[in-house]
């Protein structure tokens, strides 16, 4: 059985074919590994990045961009996306700040993508 | 009824069964006729109409049912309250398009509290805000129609009105292009009616050279044509702003989202007038309702009209094609004209630098329906042949009007015969713009007299200032004023809208101004921001915020034309406010 | 970094400081001349501020970012270097004299003021084509909006402009703003695209429709909007393959609001008074291989240029853009000619437009194809003589292209030049 896939791993969009058949899938048409990877995972479990806002108590800045650190489950996205908005951030921060640890499961951080500043 | 009277509505049945029109009921009503029972379809109701008219009666009321159509009821307000319950007002003017507002304006001048009730959410949102914007010559109207010469003489009056009232006025001149050489036949007609309705300035014919030096990128296919440099232009949405703010400065008061929904009546004589927001009483009232003006007339017992709406279809392209045009042009079909009752359209100039194509003409059952649809605007499209260096890329919006005509093609500007506290202002279409100061005029003698009769002492206001200032355009300034300005004021600096250049500062001060914008839509007729090519794109999402932190309001509060428009429906993750509220 | 400070002469100014010119920015100072970042909203980073989807800068960072990472990465290059920013500054002029030019601004602080610039870099993107400008007809509601527009509601500003959405055109704001409206919550019904493929990415038909079940419509489009004062509904048609609806096909669809993803501009109106040669198909000024336009000095880059598919792209042309201008400036050589590139075959576009001589090294070229085609060939050539061939495959016109070719190979006294895309037969 072949399957057919689009590669999202980077703005090409590589058509891919995946063939299961076999132990090991065969997977053609990427051009280049990230495609192999993103095939292998998206057949054993499709991970997918989740990037939103979170609320903040800034005046001029009512929301602060942000992602997680790592993919998650596709099945769970909206799920993940009601315990993010419960955060809301008071603080100065950075892209890159974790600004909960362990927000959908242990390992999972929510990472703020834009600068947030309280002073002036 | 008078054997005349029997005699044409003989003559208004026997032509109605020559157009095959059998299920119409003809009778006289009052000095009207009256025309009743049903039609195929709309084209056949708005034929009978037509057909009832010019035979000598009053006025043609059309309650032909059409199978199938309703005729959609007026949009109403949504507020309710009692704000205006007991006021009392000498001059009550219904209706805030442009002639309820020159109406105000006028009778500012005299020491009477006047109020302009307007069921929109700004002025000038119907008809008067939905045209083309032109000061046309008076060479249309039919000599001794009210038309020619409320036109005539309202556009003399505009060159000092601009000046008092602060807007925009040009008078880039109109050229009516041949279609063909024998219309030069005609010329001795054009010289004679522009004699007879008394069309200011040179007005003269052209040779196709003649033209084509004028106005280099015209059609090859003109044939020459007549000019009139009395054709002027303005922003009708700011002139009838305009308006009403000098009459606020001069004691009137303006309740926008007001509507009336019924008139009480005593001896003859209105005795309250019934809003949303309670019962006003009154001296006199101005009917100036625009398309729904034969329904107040109704509410006074005295419907001798009915309205028709036509609508229309302008075409706004981007203002760097300013330099491709200089005058007003059209190519109008002077044959086969009779079942036309429009202009037939052309290209416009705006004052702002856009060029308009326009306007449409089609019959609609629904006063308010100003949507476009593809059939007519493509015929609008047609107009650009008229310039070689246009084309329908070049449009940077459209949108519809709808006129308000009575059967007689008319004017009706005269004192109720029935209802001693009434005025009738109706039927007001092209030109209708630039008939407002002259009907203005008479109007407000005819309310003074009104007024009087009824005891009212009514005297010129000593302190009347005829002078308004407008918002000026920042961008427009000198270099040093405008960085005076914002020396002064470092908003005038903030450009929100970029495609106009609209400042935050003019923004704020058309939240501020005296009869202040309250709506998105509001903000862009009296500053522009949103009205060029990227049609707010950019600048929504900043103008809404500024509009809320200005007017203290929420966000989602801001609507764009009142109403149920509300832009935005809430804020994001608001379940997880409710969740953790929980 | 020096903020606002009241200099009147720059070797390079560059207006807009999204993506591209905080690139020209960078790299215009980086050649050692002053450089001035003119920007019309109050912080730097333009529409990346909005996009907070990942996806960029895996060519030009090697890692997957989002937009506001994207944009603080070259917002941080840009503050360590001596380059001075004006935010909230408004351009409202520009006059060419002989060697330089007069730049007139707005701004809150200094109101109007001028400041003379050796070379100028233009770099103020795109803007979104409105519903007025595909014909969208029927009624004029509250509930109208540019997928851009959406984006800035919901993810800047915090406000839902829709709970029942329909989306006309699949431009990947558009699908982007699917996937964004769905996560926070509301219903996006479908996806209408008037041609026979989406406009998009093909990674964003399936991260942000097929992931989230929501359907993509080509060859159906939106024939009237109802409602008078909020949107209450669509009518959507399938089209023929004139683009022509089929009446017989329309049905009304109850939503809210209505997003339109129905293409970019190129925003270079400020240009027209320079008569700027602009290139009709990208909207962009027609430049040459170091991204000048046809006044000598000016030089664009980013989507102000061509409207790109990807941040990264963007930013190398700001690079070229901003290091081209500077060089203008420290050697001021007139160019000994120019040629006009041809395009032949299903070449869409391509820029550069025109080789100015001397030319050397490699250059970076972007294309779109006019139409799809499995397989091309992508032919550089000089007269008869071909300079450089490649193969490529699965072109779309929503995709662009990027090669790099070494102009220098082209003789100034030759034939014409020409790029050509040749679409090849394929045995499968």
């Amino acid at each position: 059985m072949n399957k057919k896939m689009i590669c999202i791993a980077c703005p090409r969009g590589c058509a891919m074919t995946v063939n299961l058949e076999g132990d090991e899938p065969v997977i053609r048409g990427n051009q280049c590994s990230r495609g192999l990877d993103y095939a292998r995972q998206e057949i054993l479990q499709p991970l997918r990045m989740l990037t939103t806002t979170v609320k903040t108590t800034h005046p001029d800045y009512p929301r602060l961009p942000v992602r997680l650190s790592c993919d998650i489950p596709k099945d769970s996205l909206l799920e993940c996306m009601r315990l993010i908005n419960r955060v809301r951030v008071d603080h100065d921060c950075l892209p890159g700040d974790v600004l909960v640890s362990g927000v959908a499961g242990e390992l999972v951080n929510l990472i703020a993508t834009g600068d947030l500043s309280y002073d002036a | 009824m008078s054997q005349r009277a029997e005699r044409e509505l003989k003559r208004v049945r026997r032509k109605l069964k020559k157009k095959n029109l059998k299920a119409v009921n003809v009778e006289a009503a009052g000095k009207s006729i009256r025309l009743s029972g049903s039609a195929g379809n709309w084209d056949e109701r708005v034929r009978a109409g037509y057909i009832a008219a010019g035979h000598g009666f009053k006025g043609v009321i059309n309650d032909i049912t059409v199978d199938g159509i309703t005729e959609p009821e007026m949009s109403l307000p949504l507020v309710s309250d009692e704000m205006l319950d007991g006021r009392e007002f000498d001059a009550v003017i219904v209706g805030g398009g442009v002639v309820g507002c020159a109406i105000a304006r006028e009778l500012s001048k005299m020491n009477i509290s006047i109020v302009i009730l307007e069921k929109e959410a700004d002025l000038a949102m119907q008809a008067s805000g939905r045209n083309d914007g032109m000061i046309h010559p008076g060479f249309a109207a039919s000599p001794g129609t009210k038309k020619a010469h409320y036109n005539i003489r309202g556009n003399r009056m505009y060159t000092e009105l601009s000046k008092q009232l602060d807007f925009e006025l040009k008078r880039p001149g109109s050229i009516i292009l041949f279609k063909t050489a024998w219309y030069k036949l005609l010329l001795p007609i054009f010289k004679a009616r522009c004699r007879k309705n008394g069309v200011e300035g040179s007005w003269r014919s052209l040779s196709a050279k003649e033209v084509r030096r004028v106005e280099p990128n015209v059609s090859p296919s003109q044939k020459g044509g007549f000019i009139l440099p009395s054709a002027g232009i303005v922003s009708p949405y700011r002139v009838t702003i305009a308006l009403a703010e000098n009459a606020v400065e001069n004691g009137a008061e303006v309740f926008l989202n007001t509507v009336v929904r019924d008139l009480e009546s005593a001896d003859g004589k209105i005795t309250g007038v019934v809003t949303n927001r309670g019962t006003l009483r009154c001296g006199l009232v101005i009917n100036a309702a625009g398309v729904w003006a034969d329904k107040l007339a109704e509410m006074a017992g005295d419907r001798f009209f009915s309205i028709h709406g036509r609508k229309g279809t302008d075409a706004i392209l981007d203002r760097s094609c300013a330099p491709l045009q200089r005058h007003i042009v059209g190519m109008p079909s002077l044959l086969g004209t009779k079942n036309s009752h429009s202009k037939g359209g052309g290209i416009v100039l705006c004052v702002e630098g856009n060029i308009l194509l326009g306007p449409t003409a089609e019959e609609v059952p629904d006063r308010e329906d100003y949507s476009t649809e593809p059939e007519s605007f493509n015929n609008l499209l047609k107009q650009l042949y008229l310039n070689t260096r246009l084309n329908s890329s070049m449009i940077i919006n459209y949108y519809s009007g709808v006129r308000a005509a009575s059967w007689d093609e008319d004017f009706i500007i005269e004192p109720s015969e029935k209802v001693s506290n009434l005025i009738h202002v109706a039927a007001i279409q092209s030109p209708g713009l630039a008939s407002a100061p002259a009907i203005a005029e008479d109007v407000a003698q005819m309310a003074v007299r009104a007024l009087t009769s009824a005891g009212v002492r009514v005297l010129p206001r000593a302190d009347f200032n005829p002078i308004r200032r407008g918002i000026p355009a920042v961008k427009d300034l000198t270099a040093e004023a405008r960085t005076a300005l914002i020396k002064e004021d470092p908003a005038y600096g903030e450009i929100l809208c970029r495609c106009e250049e609209v400042s935050r500062g003019e923004i704020r001060d058309a939240l501020l101004s005296k009869v202040p914008a309250t709506t998105i839509d509001g903000v862009k007729r009296r500053v522009r921001a949103g009205a060029g090519r990227c049609h707010g794109g950019f600048c929504l999402p900043r103008v809404i915020q500024a509009m809320a932190s200005e007017l203290g309001v929420q966000v989602t509060d801001i609507t764009k034309k009142g109403g149920d428009s509300a832009i935005l429906i809430g804020e994001t993750k608001e379940e997880a406010a409710r969740e953790a509220a929980v | 970094m020096k903020q606002q400070y009241d200099k009147h002469r720059y070797d390079v100014v560059v207006i807009g400081s999204g993506p591209a010119g905080m690139a020209a920015a960078v790299s215009a100072a980086d050649s050692g001349v002053s450089v001035c970042l003119a920007e019309r909203e109050e912080r730097m980073g333009g529409i990346l501020k909005q996009c907070i989807h990942d996806g960029f800068g895996l060519i030009r960072f090697k890692e997957k970012l989002t937009g506001p990472e994207y944009a603080w990465r070259y917002e941080q290059m840009v503050r360590k270097r001596d380059i001075d920013f004006m935010g909230l500054t408004f351009l409202t002029g520009i006059e060419k004299r002989e060697n330089d030019f007069k730049i007139a601004f707005v701004n809150p602080e200094r109101g109007v003021f001028e400041i003379e610039a050796g070379s100028l870099v233009m770099a103020m993107g795109c803007r979104e084509r409105s519903g007025r400008q595909i014909f969208l007809h029927g009624e004029r509601p509250a509930g109208i909006f540019t997928a851009g527009q959406a984006q800035d509601f919901i993810n800047l500003k915090g406000f839902m402009p829709g709970r029942r959405c329909v989306i006309l055109g699949s431009g990947d704001i558009g699908l982007i703003m699917s996937r964004r409206l769905t996560l926070e919550g509301a219903e996006v019904l479908g996806v209408y695209e008037i041609g026979s493929a989406p406009s998009g990415l093909t990674r964003n038909i399936v991260q942000c429709l097929e992931d989230y079940n929501i359907p993509l419509h080509l060859e159906t489009t939106v024939t009237e909007v109802h409602g008078k004062e909020r949107v209450e509904g669509v009518t959507v048609c399938r089209v023929d393959e004139n683009k022509k609806p089929i009446m017989e096909t329309a049905l009304f669809l109850a939503c809210d609001s209505l997003i339109l993803s129905v293409g970019l501009i190129p925003e270079n109106d400020i240009l027209a008074p320079l008569d700027v040669d602009i290139d009709s198909v990208t909207k962009g000024p027609s430049v040459n291989q170091r991204q000048e336009t046809s006044v000598p000095g000016m030089f664009s880059c980013g989507n102000a240029l061509h409207v790109s598919d990807l941040v990264d792209y963007v930013s190398e042309s700001g690079h070229v853009a901003g290091k081209m201008a500077a060089a203008r400036v420290l050697k001021r050589e007139a160019d000994s000619g120019q040629m006009v590139i041809k395009k032949a075959g299903i070449l869409q576009y391509a820029v550069p437009q025109n080789i100015s001589f001397p030319v050397n090294g490699q250059v970076p070229v972007f294309f779109r194809p006019s139409e799809a085609s499995d397989h091309a060939e992508f032919i550089f050539r000089q007269g008869e003589r071909v300079i450089h061939k490649k193969k490529l495959s699965w072109l779309k016109p929503s995709e662009m292209h990027r090669l790099e070719l070494d102009l220098s190979k082209v003789r100034q006294d030759g034939p014409a030049v020409t790029f050509e895309l040749k679409p090849e037969a394929v045995n499968e």
